[in-house]
């Protein structure tokens, strides 16, 4: 009688990573079908006897055709039922995603759970509730039909829903597509499988959210899982087990220098160095180091850029404070020192409106003088 | 480097090129003029003054056979004798062969190589490892302050004498320049700056493509959202549609509509067959109205015309009737008439009578007054011709006259000529007064005269005893004699020609005339006014008379008697004119009579007709149908009218009971309810495959993800252009900053060159400045009231004066850093025109008061005011 499925969720597929030029941001956009296949795999391999996917599979309606056809493709290694919840993302509008999918005559397993309407199969086992977003944003809670829905006796009662949950995820609790954390209890759920938060997380008694398969942003929230649950009848506890899947791994790097040198900054990375290409990057520098430090920094992070996935370096707060060594390596004396003092000056008056373009002057002098004045 | 000051005293040459042996000797602390031209190997001298301080004395090669006379082989040598603080220094060289150095002073000595270590030393300059030396990088100071002729215009040539005026400037300011890194940094902040700006200061290159891209990124998502927008519009609309599709299928309208459609059919079909009834009522009502419209007529028809007969029968006889009575009226009128005429007659006959009565009595009285009048006449014409008569015979005698008051007043003019001529003729006479003695008595020409003599020619006078005496006046009296005889026999001769014996006559003559024109006058007034018409008018008036009162016999007829005839003949006229007005009314009143007696008969003559012809109609139509059938056909016709009326009301009465607007109506809505649902769906229909088909081509295009992309991309771009407009404003703000700081220190640097060349400047040129390269020294521009020159575009003379001046200020540098040298100038001036060479003198002078100048010239005179010693060579 037990019911083992894969929950997971916000897929996201066809987002861009327009803020990531060049062939980085295309692997990333790719890299999130490639571990769909690997999520199709995984099921097969663990032989569930669905996969659940809690909304926002897509990143958005209007992903091109041949996102959705790849898609399709990507799931194929898994020829169980896969019920696909419509989300804020890809909410099932009069024309979506889904609508265009249905045209494209997919597969029998795919199921589209675009209706709140039982979906039953399995023998009886297990049957799924859904709470379909038929709106990007629903003001009434769509999982109330979960309390009154009849069943047959014995069936496992798996809820299906996407959005945050009251009062549980502040920051991430939005007005709209609030979804009450006793639904499991008051609609007698085995399970309520979530989507739309990124991590995974149990937020209230037998209500999940599995997070998304890949990693999509620079924040701690454990997401590059999916879940794959047991449950052995309607009334026995979940057994959860969190599989990572991601590819890539997203970090955010924060290091200040305060002995003059970068090595604060440089340590940091290394750290990361292991599995570099994989990661994808977001370091913030703070704190002020020499110029002859600052120049070496440069030279370090542009080895550092060229092994990670992609490396985003925030460099604002970082301060260039010459030294006298540093004066004295472009010039002990003349009009250069005199150059050197004036922009030294600049750079430390914040109330100077070109206090910043006077550090990057200086930092760009000291660059000029290492490389020989060209 | 030992700072010291040097001063040249002595110099002797021998065997060096040209110059034999030439010994300078007491030179002065400040100028000294050597003269000698150029033959005499003034610019050796300086040759030879270098070849001892610089040239090794072992040197050979070139430098070592340049010093030899021409295509001679002996051993040049060169002693100088110099002050260095102070010290007396004796310095000998000979060169080529058996080469010898010597040093002496200060209780030092040296030979050898020795001497020329020393001697660097000394000078702080590089002696030539090997070879001969250059001025530019072997002399030291020496290079820049000793100028060999013909060179003194070129640039400065400052060479090895550079490190020295830097360090002579850096001990002065305390800085040195940026140096060749410092240039070097500026120049690739100059690249920098250019990357990202144009020579506008407007960001160009990748700067400016990534602000460009941005916008049109921009505008390119701006696009896109519409499109967007158009998108969720149409999904919605989308929405919509499905929606009422739905709701329709759900409550199964289009059904329900037809049904309802069917009913309101029927129950309208039912309303029909009541209109079709009414319609068939009223057209047979309308019917009936007409039939009894027509037979009604037709009666009136008959009635009218028996009505007419009637009353033209009457008028028939009434114009018969008034006939005779007119033709009776115009009898009697007749009859009046010809009394009338006869009545006339009458009248006319006494108007004669009394005319002619009247006519006898005027002629009567006429010709009594013709009588009277021919006596009267007959007197009044008598003297007419009388007056006449005395009138012609005055005229007459008028016409006859021949003087006239011109000749009067001609002769009366001679007159008083004769007269005048005269008395001049006395005056100038001698006047002798004769008293004879008792009876004596005096006589001239025989011709006794009286006591008075008055005498106007010779003549001799004959006294009584006494005897004669001649008399002659003097004088021209014999010319005044002929002139009076003159004027006395003109008057004579007018006289005579106008038949007269003297003036007197002619006066009487003219009195007569007058008189005889009076009368004239006097008696043509009276013939006028007897006969105004003239004398001939007045006789035949009088024969008219007199036939008019022989006409007849004469009658006594009193006008009283004439005025009552005249009256009588008035008044029978009148009653005449009175007939005549009566006779013509009464035939104008027979003549009426007869016109209407005409009409009358015209009249009676038509009444007939008619009657006749109304009476054969009227016949006629009896025959047809008689009077009482056609009122039959009235009343039949009313009655079935009044039936079909009846008919109609009813079936109105039923139509309206079954309210057929109302069912209209209802089946009107109900049709169109059921088309529009109908057209509603295929509408809905169509456009929901539209906008199914249109989503799906947008779809393809995957806008979401575009937009998305797009985005992001935005995102990082604004990122990027924030970090680039910040390089590019550190770019700028670098090479902003190098180059002020540059062109800072470099003005700094100058400075004593432009304070010492100052003071010698203003004795050439006011107003002006020259302006060194901080790295090289040499002249860059001199700047004259505000306008930079570059040295080499300035006249040849200006180029050897300013390069004198700076040489002499950089020499004050030195100097006051410790290395004088004294200045060595070789023809250095020939470029200068006389005017300039004098201020000149003054620079020189000027120089002189600090430092040892030493003036080698060919041209002797041009020193000569320069108060400065003189040697020749």
């Amino acid at each position: 009688m037990a019911f083992r499925f894969l929950h997971t969720a916000d897929w996201q597929i066809g987002k861009p990573f327009g803020s990531i030029p060049g062939d980085a941001g295309a692997e990333l956009r790719s890299q999130r079908i490639a571990t769909i296949g690997e999520v199709a795999r995984l099921a097969a391999a663990r032989n569930v006897d669905a996969v659940l996917v809690a909304g926002d599979a897509f990143d958005s309606n209007e992903v091109q055709d041949r996102t959705i056809l790849r898609t399709l493709d990507a799931l194929k290694p898994f020829s169980g039922r896969w019920i696909f919840l419509p989300g804020n993302h890809d909410a099932a509008l009069a024309h979506s995603v889904w609508s265009r999918l249905r045209q494209m005559g997919p597969e029998e397993n795919i199921v589209i759970a675009d209706r709140p309407q039982l979906i039953e199969g399995w023998d009886g086992r297990a049957v799924i509730l859904p709470a379909p977003l038929t709106r990007r944003r629903e003001s009434l809670d769509q999982t109330e039909w979960f309390d009154t829905a009849a069943t047959a006796e014995g069936a496992i009662r798996i809820g299906l829903a996407h959005g945050s949950v009251a009062n549980r995820l502040p920051g991430a609790a939005e007005a709209s597509n609030e979804i009450p954390d006793n639904r499991a209890t008051t609609a007698g759920l085995a399970y309520l499988a979530l989507g739309d938060w990124h991590g995974s997380l149990q937020i209230a008694p037998r209500t999940w959210y599995s997070g998304t398969p890949e990693t999509d942003r620079h924040r701690a929230n454990r997401s590059g899982f999916v879940h794959i649950v047991e449950l052995d009848g309607p009334d026995a506890p979940e057994r959860v087990e969190a599989v990572p899947v991601s590819h890539y791994r997203w970090h955010q790097v924060e290091a200040e220098m305060l002995d003059g040198t970068c090595n604060a900054g440089l340590d940091a990375l290394a750290e990361l160095e292991a599995d570099a290409a994989r990661r994808v990057v977001s370091l913030t520098l703070k704190g002020g180091i020499s110029l002859a430090e600052r120049y070496q920094l440069g030279i370090e992070l542009e080895k550092w850029r060229n092994r990670f996935h992609h490396l985003d370096v925030d460099d604002a707060g970082l301060f260039e404070e010459p030294t006298d060594d540093d004066l004295d390596a472009l010039d002990s004396s003349g009009f250069v020192r005199l150059a050197v003092e004036r922009l030294k000056a600049q750079a430390a008056n914040n109330a100077d409106p070109q206090a910043a373009a006077a550090r990057v002057a200086l930092r760009m002098m000291y660059v000029d003088h290492m490389n020989g004045g060209r | 480097m030992a700072g010291a000051e040097m001063k040249l005293r002595r110099i002797e040459v021998k065997d060096f090129r040209k110059l034999g042996h030439v010994v300078i000797d007491d030179l002065g602390d400040g100028l000294n003029v050597i003269v000698g031209d150029n033959e005499a190997g003034k610019s050796t001298l300086l040759a030879a003054l270098r070849a001892a301080l610089f040239e090794r004395h072992r040197v050979g090669g070139a430098a070592a056979a340049a010093m030899q006379p021409y295509n001679q082989s002996v051993r040049p040598e060169v002693a100088l004798e110099f002050e260095r603080d102070g010290a007396i220094w004796n310095l000998r060289k000979a060169f080529c062969q058996r080469q010898e150095a010597q040093l002496s002073g200060n209780g030092e000595r040296y030979t050898g190589d020795a001497v020329e270590d020393k001697l660097a030393e000394m000078f702080g300059f590089t002696p030539s490892s090997s070879g001969g030396t250059k001025p530019q990088e072997h002399h030291g100071v020496f290079g820049l302050l000793w100028v060999e002729q013909g060179m003194s215009h070129r640039q400065l040539g400052i060479g090895a004498g550079r490190n020295h005026l830097a360090s002579a400037l850096e001990r002065e300011i305390g800085q040195v320049t940026g140096g060749e890194r410092g240039r070097a940094l500026l120049s690739a902040a100059e690249a920098r700056r250019d990357q990202f700006w144009d020579k506008r200061g407007n960001p160009r290159g990748d700067f400016k493509s990534l602000a460009g891209k941005i916008e049109d990124d921009r505008q390119q998502l701006a696009d896109m959202n519409r499109q967007m927008a158009e998108h969720d519009e149409r999904v919605n609309r989308l929405a919509g549609i499905q929606n009422i599709l739905a709701r329709y299928q759900r409550d199964d309208t289009l059904e329900v509509l037809r049904k309802r459609a069917a009913a309101a059919r029927e129950a309208f079909a039912a309303v029909s067959g009541l209109e079709e009834a009414l319609r068939a009522a009223e057209s047979s009502a309308e019917r009936a109205k007409l039939r009894h419209e027509a037979s009604v007529a037709r009666n009136a028809t008959r009635q009218k015309l028996i009505a007419d007969l009637a009353a033209d029968l009457g008028a028939s006889e009434s114009a018969r009737l008034a006939r005779e009575e007119a033709s009776a009226t115009l009898a009697r009128l007749d009859a009046v008439a010809a009394q009338a005429a006869t009545r006339l007659d009458k009248m006319v006959e006494a108007e004669r009578a009394a005319t002619a009565r009247l006519r006898g009595m005027e002629q009567a009285l006429a010709r009594r007054q013709a009588a009277q009048a021919v006596a009267r006449l007959t007197g009044q014409l008598k003297l007419a011709e009388e007056a006449d008569e005395a009138r012609r015979k005055a005229l007459a005698l008028v016409q006859g006259a021949t003087l006239t008051a011109e000749d009067l007043a001609a002769l009366e003019k001679l007159e008083r000529g004769v007269e005048q001529a005269r008395m001049r003729l006395e005056a100038a006479s001698v006047r002798i007064t004769l008293h004879p003695s008792a009876g004596q008595a005096a006589q001239v020409g025989g011709k006794p005269v009286g006591a008075e003599l008055s005498l106007s020619r010779d003549t001799t006078l004959v006294l009584e005893g006494f005897g004669e005496i001649g008399i002659h006046p003097g004088g021209g009296t014999e010319e005044l004699a002929r002139a009076a005889d003159q004027s006395a026999q003109a008057l004579e001769s007018a006289l005579r020609r106008l038949g007269l014996a003297d003036i007197a006559a002619a006066r009487a003559a003219l009195r007569q005339q007058d008189t005889a024109r009076a009368e004239v006058k006097t008696h043509g007034a009276t013939v006028a006014a007897l006969a105004p018409n003239g004398i001939e008018a007045l006789r035949q008036e009088l024969v008219r008379n007199a036939l008019l009162a022989e006409g007849g016999e004469a009658q006594a007829v009193e006008p009283a008697d004439i005025e009552a005839a005249r009256r009588a003949s008035v008044e029978i006229e009148a009653q005449l004119r009175g007939a005549e007005v009566e006779l013509r009314e009464r035939r104008n009143a027979v003549e009426a009579a007869r016109r209407e007696l005409a009409v009358l008969d015209e009249r009676v003559s038509v009444a007939e007709t008619r009657c006749a012809r109304l009476r054969e109609e009227l016949a006629s139509a009896r025959a047809t149908a008689d009077d009482r059938l056609l009122d039959e056909e009235v009343e039949r016709e009313r009655q079935a009218f009044q039936a079909a009326n009846e008919a109609r009301d009813a079936a109105r009465a039923a139509l309206a009971g079954a309210d057929p607007e109302a069912k209209q109506i209802a089946l009107k809505q109900a049709e169109q309810s059921e088309r529009e649902i109908e057209a509603d769906i295929r509408r809905l229909d169509v456009e929901k495959r539209e906008i199914e088909a249109a989503l799906r081509a947008l779809g393809k295009d995957g806008l979401g993800e575009q937009l998305a992309l797009l985005e992001g991309q935005i995102t990082a771009a604004e990122a990027k252009l924030k970090s680039v407009a910040l390089e590019a404003e550190a770019a700028k703000l670098l090479h902003t900053t190098l180059a002020d700081a540059q062109r800072e220190t470099k003005d700094r640097w100058l400075a004593p060159v432009r304070e010492r060349s100052a003071p010698y400047l203003r004795l050439i040129q006011a107003d002006s400045d020259i302006v060194l390269h901080d790295e090289t020294f040499e002249i860059e521009q001199l700047v004259r009231n505000g306008v930079a020159e570059p040295f080499g575009a300035l006249s040849v003379g200006a180029r050897e004066q300013i390069a004198v001046i700076t040489r002499i200020a950089l020499a004050d540098i030195l100097r006051e850093a410790g290395q004088e040298a004294c200045i060595v100038l070789d023809d250095a001036l020939v470029n200068t025109d006389e005017a300039r060479l004098e201020r000149m003198h003054l620079v020189l002078g000027k120089a002189a008061q600090n430092q040892q100048v030493l003036i080698l010239t060919c041209r002797e005179r041009d020193f000569l005011q320069l108060g400065a010693p003189i040697r020749r060579m």
